[in-house]
């Protein structure tokens, strides 16, 4: 017993992964916007189409870059927490092989338009039964893990992890459960408004669970552990866990606001979204004052300043949410730029900075390394994203509201003021400033592949020693 | 006997009421110290390989 050590294996392969992927989703995005400003950029080819792209990137950023940092820290984070192995070692060699494999035919069939046509849940059926497969598999190592851990306490982090693997295997089993009628073809079980609420319940739940949960755990390691102090309130993050757990299940319907959704179904949602505000702050909160009497360290640690930008991001868009969930303000907002705008406000800004931030602690760790190659580079790659997202949000804001507005705009006689197109000569501007933003988020993923090339070149991992007394 | 809607208000006080002994839960002297170990559990362990440990770069 005395030669255990970590399984590190599996997460040295998630966290090279996560930065591969990274760059190949946000790829794709910079493609697509860049189609928006010049539309002849699909040069006519079917599988070059923005139809076709859009749910490449959503997925690549989502399930292969997201999903691959999740899959990486979860899988250090509860080794740590529990100092035990991994279990199952084999297993976790395959939940890494499976959800790559998964990613590969994902990049392989949606562009060439074979897809079960559902936001975020494209993927064809033989695709979703191997995902459901993994994810499970993904769920006993993780559990696994815990059950046979040395410590008493189960950490918090692990919870939030824990809710994510469960919530996400319900929601993509459910959402997905079709009747195929060929290898690529299949229908939804479900029908009308019923089919329209799963697809929101699930929708929202991805945004809740897989983009908030999730990453809530790394929140709760990474940056007590970077910032060198234990969290702020132990006992906030319990009431954290379990208010933001049980409210945010209801809230899918506020993106039916105004449809054949039964009213009082919008209301519900509409009213759960707003309350789920206290349970975001009070998460974020918890996160930021961690850095309580220690405020001087945002000064010269880049990674720390990723992390913690990525709270008032997190702050930011959790309380744009709630706004947007209001009917009235959905009234202007949705189907607008803005939804795009506040999308990535959470996604570029709280999902992949508080990523970035958790990968440049635990790279040079998992290959013996003290720091990463440069520290000036992290420094230069965290205000190239955080100008990049400025750009990026702050002009699909313009765009969005002025969409809106011009939509609604009303002659005295009753017809609309303004066409659709005379709305979407004017996006024109704002939609060059989101590509340059994208571009400058992309760029610093570049650099960001760099130091990870540079930190991990001639490194020999070595395998780290589970303590053995607790 | 209890219509729907009562039946949905019990429902909501009887979550509000569990939120509020959540919060009495947590935050209860008793757990004081435990929750303190709790959230020093990060900290315990090594996180680098022996041959880094005590090197200074």
């Amino acid at each position: 017993m005395s030669t255990t050590i970590y399984n590190d294996t599996v997460v040295r392969q998630f966290s090279i992964m996560t930065v591969a992927w990274g760059i190949v989703g946000m790829l794709v995005g910079v493609i697509i916007a860049a189609q928006l400003v010049w539309p002849a950029l699909n040069f006519d080819i079917p599988w070059l189409t923005y139809s076709r792209l859009r749910p490449l990137h959503t997925n690549a950023v989502i399930f292969a870059f997201g999903g691959s940092g999740l899959m990486a820290t979860s899988f250090y984070v509860v080794q740590r927490t529990c100092q035990t192995r991994l279990f199952a070692t084999g297993l976790a060699s395959f939940v890494f092989w499976g959800w790559t494999l998964v990613i590969v035919l994902a990049a392989a069939t949606l562009p060439f338009g074979f897809t079960q046509g559902s936001e975020y849940a494209e993927l064809i059926w033989p695709i979703d039964i191997l995902l459901a497969i993994v994810w499970i598999s993904y769920a006993i190592v993780f559990f696994g893990t815990i059950l046979k851990r040395k410590t008493k306490h189960i950490y918090v982090a692990n919870w939030f992890f824990g809710a994510f693997i469960i919530t996400v295997a319900i929601l993509h089993i459910v959402r997905s459960l079709v009747i195929p009628v060929s290898l690529t073809e299949s229908y939804p079980i479900y029908a009308g408004a019923t089919d329209a609420m799963v697809q929101w319940w699930y929708g929202h739940n991805a945004v809740g669970f897989f983009l908030t949960a999730g990453f809530l755990g790394m929140m709760y390691y990474f940056i007590p552990k970077q910032a060198g102090r234990p969290v702020y309130s132990y006992r906030l993050s319990i009431v954290h866990f379990w208010a933001i757990i049980s409210i945010y299940m209801w809230a899918g319907p506020h993106h039916l606001h105004y449809t054949a959704l039964p009213d009082w179904v919008q209301s519900v949602g509409m009213a759960f979204s707003m309350i789920l505000l206290a349970p975001s702050w009070g998460g974020m909160i918890n996160g930021i004052m961690t850095l309580s009497g220690a405020w001087q360290k945002l000064r010269t640690d880049p990674i720390l300043k990723f992390l913690i930008i990525s709270l008032s991001f997190y702050g930011m868009s959790t309380f744009e949410g709630p706004m947007m969930a209001i009917k009235s303000v959905n009234a202007l907002s949705h189907y607008t730029e803005w939804t795009i705008g506040h999308v990535h406000s959470g996604a570029l800004g709280w999902v992949a900075m508080i990523t970035i931030g958790s990968l440049y602690y635990l790279i040079p760790k998992l290959f013996g390394q003290q720091d990463m190659y440069s520290i000036k580079l992290i420094e230069i790659h965290f205000w190239m994203a955080t100008a990049g997202i400025v750009l990026y949000v702050t002009s699909l804001w313009i765009a969005g509201v002025m969409q809106g507005l011009m939509w609604g705009a009303i002659n005295d006689d009753g017809t609309l003021t303004y066409s659709f197109v005379e709305s979407l000569l004017r996006m024109k501007p704002f939609y060059l400033i989101r590509l340059i933003g994208g571009m400058m988020f992309l760029s610093g993923m570049f650099i960001m592949a760099y130091n990870v090339f540079k930190t991990t070149k001639n490194s020999k991992p070595v395998g780290v020693l589970v303590p053995q007394t607790v | 006997m209890f219509d729907l809607d009562i039946l949905r208000s019990i429902v909501t006080v009887a979550l509000f009421c569990l939120f509020i002994a959540l919060i009495a839960w947590a935050w209860s002297k008793d757990r004081k110290e435990e929750f303190e170990e709790a959230a020093n559990l990060p900290f315990e362990g090594n996180e680098i390989s022996k041959d880094l440990q005590g090197s200074k770069k």
